[in-house]
């Protein structure tokens, strides 16, 4: 059967709803609806989860209402409690599963809020049968009061002739027409200076191959700083565990570029500020650690037998309790002057007008240098990783991932300059390799945790027998998965480094 | 995805109130509802203030495909869509002679459309005719209104009768006591002896003025009156009816 049509438009600024209504009613007989008055609010994630996904959250009084870009509700729940943070906090429901796909672990944040007066309309013929429906809002701005009137029309079935009149009186009416309705929400968030999509977590820094390396890493390190910059509340308020880990990707980006891109920067200045970023990392870094606990509760819990989960609670309890104490303690260290000194230098000469104080190869074009760095992180991983077998030493590995890291780093730095297809499919090809070493880590480092764990336990109470079990256990079976993942590495390493791959390599740099 | 037809060899027994009302139900819970008005009487499609279109016939039915999807009408309700009747519906059972399998038309105009809606009700005339026998075939259950009298009983065992000799699946079939009005002793009398067996709804549909305002509101009657005991009758009904198709 054939779709519906539906046309939305916003009146001009100078126009109310009851102007509309009333220009309809001299040509129309019309059923009108009760005018509802609300507090609407608009909710995302910080990095626009929902939005990308092409989805608005809503929520009027106690209804949450996702909708599409369309306007047609997708999924509606009426709740007592208000207040959501997670997805996984709202009843059980189909609206729940919806967001739970999308916001992942990331936490909703109101985007603004506006008062709403709207109205049904129901276009009539002459058997007062409704032919054409019409929804009427009018959004005003809760600080100036600026507002908005939006219309929409929607046909209904058979009387395809009615809905053309009507969506004719209404462009006469000087409507125009929406290409989709975040119009509304752009409206609002006016009010706030954010704007849709103005924050991503991913690397985007286009740069020119003949721009001046200084030039090209200013913009790098800018890029980085903004990143930073944007995270800072959200971890000083705690919003969700990604606000943190974003801040430290950006830090730990800055920290790659610093020693990556040799000699463009002072080398003065580049000795100061890894040392300074390094302090940064190294305060966020208990958190997070703990953080990548909490978050992988479900997936623990699960490695056990039911009967030794309860000691993994009284672990997790330990864990929530010493991650509060060392937010605290994060958040102490963020509003202090070592770390608000750092931003405000390294934000400083960023901004200087005269550029960076520049180092050796300051003004060799980027694309030169860029070919460089990449070839020599390239040739290193081959040959680090070439070198291991079955009998190699656990922290090869470790370093072969540290390698990886950088090779990883310079390619995002840079991949602008060469071809996006290929590039993206090399990063992709190197991503896997990254994914084995990372979880060959994080295995090493998890046990290691959990053992000195295991020693601080007081012994003789039943609840750290309990404890000791479920480690005990979790333990075990960390470490078959150790096994398993450092078995694999040999075949993802060859997979990595095959004929095919390399000969990607050299049609993208040329070598 | 059910197809669900109101059927009666008798006339007035509040079969078009209750197709009306439980397929409101049936959209109001949000699924996509069509109700197929079959009767030339069009009493359903008057009820929704649907007038049939003027270029639409038993043989565009009959025809299926575009030359019905064409006809359908949205109603005033959210995800509630009608087709209407038009008065050659009286000539329905000459023109299904005419095919080949006469008694499985019906139910091949139909199910292309079950793609579309979750929920089909039919609207059926008063009368055992091919058409019926049609709408047997096309439907997953029957709904029979019956007004717990005498004569009703005697053209329930008429239909049963009917269901054994066509080879129906007599499974179809549900009763539900409709128009019931509780002073009768007749009424009262007919409801204890058939109200406890197999395929009888526990749920009656009383007799009430409500009901008949139908016909003056030209809507539902749990949108005239939804606090009427007989709106909260078809609420639980439908309920009823929503467990047994789970069932199916």
């Amino acid at each position: 059967m054939q779709p519906l049509q539906q046309l939305a438009w916003t009146l001009p600024e100078n126009l109310v709803l009851s102007d509309l209504q009333v220009s309809l009613a001299n040509t129309f007989d019309l059923k009108s609806g009760p005018v509802k008055k609300n507090i609407r609010r608009w909710y995302d994630t910080f990095d626009w989860r929902l939005f990308r996904a092409d989805r608005l959250l809503k929520r009027e009084g106690s209804n949450w209402i996702l909708q599409d870009f369309d306007g047609n509700d997708l999924h509606t729940l009426k709740s007592g409690q208000k207040i959501f943070h997670f997805s996984r906090q709202f009843p059980e429901s189909p609206l729940r599963t919806a967001l739970e796909k999308i916001l992942d672990v990331r936490a909703l944040i109101e985007l603004g809020r506006a008062d709403v007066r709207s109205m049904q309309l129901g276009i009539l013929n002459r058997d007062s049968k409704i032919v054409a429906q019409l929804e009427m809002e009018e959004v005003t701005r809760r600080r100036q009061g600026h507002r908005l009137v939006a219309v929409r029309v929607q046909e209904i079935r058979g009387y395809a002739k009615w809905f053309e009149k009507v969506a004719a009186c209404i462009r006469a009416f000087g409507a125009e027409v929406r290409a989709d309705s975040t119009d509304i929400l752009r409206f609002i968030l006016q009010e706030s200076g954010r704007e849709p999509l103005d924050y991503s977590s991913g690397y985007d820094v286009p740069l020119d191959p003949g721009m001046k390396s200084i030039e090209a890493i200013a913009l790098i390190y800018r890029f980085l700083l903004n990143n930073i910059q944007c995270n800072e509340q959200g971890v000083i308020d705690d919003i969700d565990t990604e606000f943190l880990h974003d801040l430290r990707v950006a830090v730990r980006r800055t920290r790659s570029g610093l020693s990556l891109i040799k000699d463009v920067l002072d080398a003065e200045v580049s000795r100061r500020y890894k040392k300074e970023f390094k302090y940064i990392g190294g305060i966020t870094g208990p958190v997070r650690d703990l953080d990548v606990y909490l978050l992988s509760r479900g997936s623990y819990t699960a490695r056990l037998p039911k009967r030794l989960r309860r000691g993994m609670d009284y672990f997790f309890e330990d864990i929530k309790t010493r991650r509060w104490q060392e937010q605290r303690k994060l958040v102490h260290l963020l509003e202090g002057k070592r770390y608000q000194q750092i931003l405000t230098d390294w934000a400083k000469m960023l901004d200087d007008e005269s550029g960076l104080p520049p180092g050796e190869n300051s003004d060799v074009p980027i694309a030169i240098l860029a070919g460089k760095i990449i070839h020599k992180r390239f040739r290193r991983v081959l040959r680090d990783g070439t070198k291991i077998h079955k009998n190699t030493p656990d922290r090869d590995l470790h370093c072969l991932r540290i390698e990886c890291k950088k090779l990883r780093y310079s390619l995002e730095f840079f991949s602008s300059l060469y071809n996006q297809e290929q590039m993206k499919q090399l990063i992709k090809q190197l991503k896997m390799l990254q994914n084995n070493l990372g979880d060959f880590n994080d295995l090493s480092v998890q046990q290691q945790m959990l053992a000195d764990y295991l020693t601080q336990i007081r012994p003789r109470t039943v609840k750290s027998r309990e404890l000791a079990a479920s480690i005990g256990g979790l333990m075990t079976d960390l470490n078959r998965q150790h096994s398993e993942v450092r078995a694999h590495f040999e075949s993802t390493f060859a997979h990595f480094s095959r004929r095919k791959n390399l000969d990607l390599y050299h049609k993208i740099f040329n070598r | 995805m059910a197809v669900i037809a109101i059927y009666n060899i008798k006339g007035g027994v509040g079969k078009t109130a209750t197709s009306v009302n439980l397929a409101y139900l049936s959209a109001d819970s949000g699924r996509k509802t069509l109700i197929c008005d079959m009767d030339p009487q069009g009493s359903a499609s008057y009820y929704f203030r649907i007038k049939s279109p003027k270029k639409f016939n038993a043989d565009k039915l009959l025809k299926g495909g575009k030359a019905i999807a064409k006809n359908i009408r949205g109603t005033d309700y959210p995800d509630l869509d009608l087709l209407p009747a038009d008065f050659t519906y009286r000539n329905l059972d000459l023109a299904l002679d005419d095919f080949k399998k006469s008694t499985q038309r019906i139910n091949k105009i139909i199910q292309p459309l079950t793609a579309e809606y979750e929920n089909i009700f039919l609207d059926c005339p008063p009368n055992i005719t091919l058409l019926s026998e049609n709408i047997f075939n096309a439907a997953d259950i029957l709904l029979i209104p019956f007004i717990p009298t005498t004569l009703s009983l005697l053209s329930f065992q008429k239909l049963l009768n009917f269901f054994k000799k066509t080879g129906v699946d007599r499974k179809k079939l549900y009763v539900f006591f409709s128009m019931v009005e509780k002073r009768k002793k007749m009424h009262f009398d007919m409801m204890t002896r058939f109200g406890k067996r197999k395929r009888v709804l526990r749920q009656p549909i009383p007799f009430l003025a409500d009901v008949e305002k139908m016909g003056i509101f030209r809507k539902p009657v749990l949108e005239i009156a939804p606090k009427s005991p007989a709106s909260r009758a078809y609420r639980i009904m439908w309920h009823e009816v929503e467990k047994i198709l789970t069932k199916k």
